[in-house]
């Protein structure tokens, strides 16, 4: 590892936007992908899954956030459905798969930094519904996008030292 | 042919399960299982041909479930599918006798390549 590796919240969420961009285009097959936006602050309520990354030079959490529409189109585009059938789908495999989405985007994430820290691990996802609000020793980081015509949040919250 | 998939995400082994089906294996080929003490157990109730294991899940994670299977003397053909295929990964996989590390996200043919290498 690096001694000098250090990625501030917005560098974090620039390598999540990459991979989700070509996770979005390259695997769920949206013939669109665009960023509307990005700040520093909570993202808007909605559904989120998160998942943490924990290693020697950073601990941090990634996250997705869309509408339950929007992650009901996003989990059915994960398991080859069409709009139909992922309105349809039970609400448990909906959150699965969700959860599924964000565990392979950080999975990618941390290939793209292991040559500078090898030493992440991946946690589990856990699904929040509603909005998240930073702590006071932390910062989240949060980039609008669409793809597919669904409204996505990504999103980055670290402690506030690695701002 | 008897394939038994190991992930604690229904999606994930739906998404394994039609990834088989498009490179030509039929369903009545594939066993699943969503945890690591379960797989261990229908490992040895019914050895199949290939496990097809996730590697971060709760509980008995991919890799004590490779270690209990051959600490108990079970030589199964064993191949991870993970989010995580870092050159670590794979290092330990393989030095703890796994046969393949496939990284999510995966086209079917990649895992095809990795099946008709073993079977």
């Amino acid at each position: 590892m690096s001694a000098t590796f250090h990625k501030n919240p917005q560098e974090w969420l620039d390598v999540l936007m990459s991979v989700t961009k070509e996770f979005a285009v390259e695997t769920l097959g949206f013939g669109s992908y665009e960023t509307k936006g990005r700040k520093d602050g909570p993202p808007d309520p909605g559904i989120g899954t998160y998942i943490p990354l924990v290693g020697a030079s950073a601990s941090l959490e990634m996250g997705i956030v869309s509408t339950e529409l929007g992650c009901r189109h996003l989990s059915g585009a994960l398991l080859g459905m069409d709009s139909d059938e992922s309105e349809e789908m039970a609400e448990d495999d909906m959150v699965d798969a969700f959860g599924e989405i964000i565990n392979i985007v950080a999975g990618v994430v941390k290939q793209r930094v292991n040559e500078e820290d090898s030493t992440f691990n991946l946690g589990l996802p856990i699904l929040v519904k509603g909005q998240i609000r930073a702590m006071e020793h932390q910062i989240t980081a949060v980039a609008d996008v669409v793809t597919g015509n669904i409204p996505v949040q990504l999103v980055v919250v670290t402690p506030r030292c690695m701002e | 042919m008897n394939i038994l998939i190991v992930d604690d995400s229904k999606a994930m082994r739906m998404i394994v399960k039609r990834s088989l089906r498009q490179v030509g294996y039929p369903d009545d080929s594939m066993q699943e299982a969503d945890n690591g003490n379960d797989a261990l157990t229908s490992i040895k109730a019914a050895k199949p041909d290939v496990v097809l294991c996730d590697w971060n899940m709760p509980g008995m994670s991919g890799i004590d479930l490779l270690k209990a299977l051959k600490g108990d003397g079970i030589d199964v053909k064993f191949g991870f599918i993970t989010s995580i295929a870092t050159p670590e990964i794979r290092q330990e996989a393989e030095g703890s006798g796994a046969l393949f590390v496939i990284g999510k996200p995966f086209a079917p043919e990649k895992l095809k390549e990795a099946l008709d290498k073993v079977l």
